[in-house]
């Protein structure tokens, strides 16, 4: 499950995978601006079947928080 | 993350004008203007007799980020049009985007007692009209080719919330309220 939240990051942010990981943090990568991350949360739900509702999705400021909601 | 709201002032006119030019912000707005700080005095001159609109500095964390206003005012109608920006790159966070919003569809419903809210969205900035309706509005009408800029025509999607919609959707939300001062 990691490996394909890492890819969908990698794609919508158009970034190598490899500089994403658990402790990325939102702030660190210039290209997750907001409509980025409303872009992740919707291929999540689209590839992954997974619904992270908005109000806990704008809570998320890392990888790792991300992946929380997304195995939660 | 503490975001303030406050008035727009004319020392801030230099910084907004910067952003409002930046091609960052232009793509996403109807307009690509050339501004002059001239200009923009001349023009808040105008919109501080204006009742029919009201700007505000958004400011996070201390930091000046963009701006947020209504226009078209109409105390008759009892609605209003908006929009902002968020000048400031590494701001533009979703958690900023949803908290401006909705604490926006607070002050016009709840403070103002307006009964409807409107915005106009070029629809090729799909990321931006999605963000309004998960933020509750609806689209109203997509008008095909309604703005031209640079030669190019582009469709403008037409969105809005009344105040029963906004009602039932903050419900179903959380969020931290704004200081407006």
């Amino acid at each position: 499950m990691k490996e394909k939240v890492l890819e969908i990051i990698a794609e919508i942010l158009k970034v190598d995978v490899a500089v994403l990981n658990e402790d990325t943090k939102i702030e660190d990568i210039e290209k997750w601006d907001s409509l980025a991350h409303l872009m992740i949360i919707e291929a999540i739900e689209n590839k992954l079947g997974k619904a992270i509702p908005i109000d806990e999705a704008m809570e998320i400021t890392s990888v790792k928080e991300l992946l929380e909601k997304v195995e939660g | 993350m503490q975001i303030v709201l406050r008035r727009l002032t004319e020392a801030d006119l230099e910084k907004t004008m910067h952003w409002r030019m930046d091609p960052d912000i232009t793509r996403y707005m109807n307009t690509d203007p050339v501004l002059t700080l001239e200009g923009q005095k001349k023009w808040f001159q105008k919109i501080s007799q204006d009742e029919t609109v009201r700007y505000w500095m958004i400011v996070v964390d201390g930091e000046d980020a963009g701006v947020i206003n209504l226009a078209d005012i109409d105390y008759e109608k009892g609605e209003s049009n908006w929009g902002y920006y968020v000048g400031e790159k590494k701001l533009r966070s979703l958690k900023l985007s949803l908290t401006l919003e909705w604490n926006l569809y607070d002050y016009v419903f709840e403070i103002m007692g307006f009964k409807r809210l409107y915005n106009e969205v070029l629809s090729a900035n799909e990321g931006v009209v999605k963000l309004h309706v998960m933020c509750g509005s609806r689209i109203d009408a997509i008008y095909p080719e309604h703005v031209e800029k640079n030669g190019v025509k582009y469709d403008v999607t037409a969105i809005s919330i009344t105040a029963q919609e906004w009602a039932a959707k903050k419900a179903t939300v959380k969020y931290e309220k704004i200081e407006m001062v």
